[in-house]
């Protein structure tokens, strides 16, 4: 009986403790401005002196696929393999980080032993300073200016812009010329609500910095933001 | 022989004890825990969201379209980062739901491991719209264990 239950026991502990050791469990990494997708390795070696399934991979997100090099899951001690992470960044610029799940042997599901993250620079090209311009309903139809700025080496000018309500006047006033620009915005009568949607088209080369968007609203003010405009 | 007969009496204690521990202590706790010390910045646990705005906000999610389709939030829209999506539609369409002034935005994802419920709050803060955008923490898994998704208890 002894016997036995000292095998159980080992099998038990062989479940429950095993792990991976990852050379680096977090990537930094400066995506150039014209990529969609950037790869992030992680190397690991099995130094738990047992053998360690992977049971499950996941970055929770559809803009990252996950796999083992090889396609091999089981370790024994010693030996090592890498994780790829491939992340499509067509949606996104700035400043992103991204999670990744690895579950191994009797991981719970809710709890991965091993997160790695993938954090990501991707620069934005063109930066918009005040994404929306905004009037109270009845406030004076003060022009208000959204300030555009190229970032990188490279200059973009702006081609058009097109707006979705004649509610609103609008002026593109070019600063530097390939560098910095200002649409400035004008209501024509503020005691109608209203959103007006500002598409910017420029020369970028790179296809998802092309257009930009932004906004002009005028709204009736929220009960909060009108006790604050209280003296 | 003898073996496999100890095996099967220490698997027969081990459900037994595994039965009495549930008739006693009751089914595994399945809820989402929410511990407002850890959450990170611009985080919200469900309990805060009942609490604060009786969970009449716009509810985002921020999941992949097919399973915001199939067990969405009532009443809430879609808005993530899906690169098969028109990024700029979907702001657009997000903007028009912002400009009914919601009191709250609560942005939620899938469970445990997801990341992009603070993404799309980043997104919504910098519209500059609405100042509460939380991001749920848990996301689905948080609103079905408290029976709020379409087809949870």
């Amino acid at each position: 009986m002894k016997t036995t239950f000292f095998l159980w026991s080992i099998l038990a502990s062989a479940l429950s403790a095993a792990g991976l050791n990852f050379a680096e469990a977090v990537k930094n990494l400066q995506a150039p401005a014209d990529a969609t997708e950037i790869i992030a390795d992680f190397p690991f070696t099995n130094d738990s002196g047992k053998a360690v399934e992977i049971k499950r991979y996941d970055a929770g997100c559809s803009c990252m696929a996950v796999g083992v090099e090889g396609g091999k899951l089981i370790y024994q001690p010693g030996e090592g393999g890498v994780i790829r992470a491939k992340f499509d960044m067509s949606n996104y610029s700035g400043d992103v980080e991204k999670p990744i799940g690895i579950w191994l042997d009797s991981d719970p599901d809710k709890a991965p032993s091993v997160q790695l993250m993938v954090k990501v620079h991707i620069p934005e090209v063109i930066k918009i300073e005040t994404k929306t311009v905004k009037w109270d309903v009845g406030s004076p139809p003060t022009p208000q200016t959204i300030k555009l700025s190229v970032e990188g080496d490279e200059k973009v000018h702006i081609v058009s812009v097109t707006h979705s309500n004649d509610n609103f006047l609008q002026e593109l006033k070019t600063i530097e010329d390939g560098r910095s620009y200002e649409i400035v915005v004008t209501p024509k009568d503020t005691n109608i609500t209203g959103l007006g949607v500002f598409r910017i088209e420029t020369d970028c080369k790179i296809e998802r910095h092309k257009y930009k968007q932004a906004f002009a609203s005028i709204r009736r003010a929220l009960p909060s933001e009108a006790a604050k405009s209280k003296p | 022989m003898k073996l496999i007969g100890q095996l099967a009496v220490l698997a027969a204690i081990s459900l037994t004890a595994a039965g009495i521990h549930y008739r006693v202590v009751g089914p595994p706790e399945r809820s989402v825990s929410c511990d407002p010390a850890t959450l990170k910045p611009h985080e919200i646990c469900l309990s805060e969201v009942m609490e604060r705005w009786q969970g009449k906000v716009l509810w985002v999610d921020a999941r992949p379209r097919k399973e915001w389709e199939t067990d969405g939030m009532p009443g809430s829209i879609l808005w993530n980062v899906d690169p098969a999506e028109n990024g700029l539609k979907m702001e657009e369409e997000g903007m028009q739901h912002l400009m009914d002034a919601p009191p709250a935005v609560i942005v939620y994802c899938s469970e445990g491991n997801c990341g992009l419920s603070l993404q799309v709050v980043e997104k919504i803060l910098k519209l500059e719209v609405v100042a509460e955008v939380h991001a749920l923490h848990g996301g689905v898994g948080a609103l079905r264990s408290a029976g709020l998704l379409k087809g949870s208890n």
